[in-house]
């Protein structure tokens, strides 16, 4: 049961960490919930049986790192659109383009 | 001379009907669209819906284009670079040509129709870009219904109906070419809601969109789009269910609109 909390802690606060510094931060939350979990069950054990302290110091530390960052990303950074240059570029020529186009086109209404 | 009276009447209502009295030139609809992760939304892309004058040697035309653009914090992952474009009649809101380019995350297509409403038929150009970088063109010419319209204008179209006389399970059904092929579109009028928007609070039209032999929408009334109860009729918020995922797309800004 121990072994199984660590491992699951680990996996769980490294995914955390590696999804927060992504675009895909907010689904960080679900890992970061399970980290917390297992940290807080052993947390519980350590209390019945002799635990080494430093996995589970590990375990809530990368939790926080990764709680911070998604707060803080969720908070400060707004999603803005990058460089649309190409994008104006090609809408400029695809107007005039269709220009050309539409003159080749019997229109009546 | 009483069947003249009727006839003249009733192509009278079906060309008032058949009228654009809600999309003016210049208008602009921003959206942002949001991805459902796990339950959690996040904005992914802009959505931007314009309209403009464009004038031709013979006639006045209304530009109508959609263009999508990932966020900067997705443009190093899955960048987004799409257009869309229907040049339609100002008063009919019917299409006469229609491009598609779209550029996403590598892979890039480009559609064009020319619409000869006189043979009923299309033009149709399509591009795709092969692995090597090069591109392959493929020319065909397609019979069409004469009400088939593109993507474009039947979302137009949808603002363009007369909702205010539709009953609560009413549907209407169009035509729409894409990707070669004709598919008829469903809308049907599920009732009234107000929703909360960055425009502000709004009685809406809770429409559902359905696609008749494809699956690119699924679920059963689960793609709605909402549309302002009033004479603007402005897509307030729409949920799509697709193969990957679902989604939404959520007003962020409107201006020049008509009404």
């Amino acid at each position: 049961m121990k072994r199984l909390l660590i491992i699951i802690g680990f996996i769980s606060a490294i995914l955390a960490i590696v999804l927060c510094v992504t675009p895909l931060f907010k689904i960080a939350v679900f890992p970061i919930i399970a980290a917390f979990l297992c940290g807080l069950g052993l947390l519980f054990l350590k209390k019945k049986k002799n635990i080494k302290t430093k996995a589970i110091q590990y375990i809530f530390l990368l939790t926080i790192i990764s709680l911070s960052f998604t707060i803080y990303k969720t908070i400060f950074i707004k999603a803005e659109v990058g460089n649309t240059e190409e994008l104006d570029q090609l809408d400029e020529s695809s107007e005039e383009e269709a220009l050309k186009e539409l003159e080749d086109i019997e229109i009546d209404f | 001379m009483k069947r003249i009276l009727l006839t003249i009447t009733f192509f009278s209502v079906l060309l008032i009907n058949g009228q654009n009295k809600t999309i003016p030139f210049g208008e602009k609809l921003v959206f942002t669209a949001s991805y459902n992760m796990s339950g959690l939304l996040t904005d992914i892309a802009q959505v931007t819906m314009e309209t403009s004058k464009v004038k031709t040697s013979s006639s006045t035309l209304m530009r109508l284009k959609c263009s999508a653009a990932t966020f900067s914090n997705f443009d190093s992952f899955f960048k987004v670079r799409d257009l869309y474009e229907s040049y339609v009649s100002p008063t009919s809101l019917t299409p006469y040509l229609y491009k598609r380019d779209i550029n996403e995350g590598g892979y890039y297509k480009f559609m064009q129709y020319k619409y000869r409403r006189k043979t009923k038929s299309v033009e149709s150009i399509k591009k795709k870009r092969r692995s090597d970088g090069t591109i392959w063109e493929e020319k065909k010419r397609l019979s069409i219904d004469s009400s088939t319209k593109d993507l474009v204008a039947t979302l137009y179209t949808l603002r363009n109906l007369d909702i205010h006389k539709a009953n609560i399970g009413d549907a209407s059904s169009f035509k729409v070419l894409f990707d070669n092929q004709e598919t008829t579109v469903v809308f049907k009028y599920l009732g009234k809601e107000t929703i909360s928007s960055k425009i502000g609070r709004k009685e809406c039209y809770k429409i559902a969109i359905s696609l008749r032999g494809s699956d690119l929408l699924r679920g059963n009334n689960s793609n709605i789009i909402w549309l302002t109860a009033d004479a603007n009729k402005v897509p307030l918020l729409a949920k799509f269910k697709i193969p990957v995922g679902n989604g939404e797309l959520k007003i962020k800004s409107a201006i020049g609109l008509k009404h």
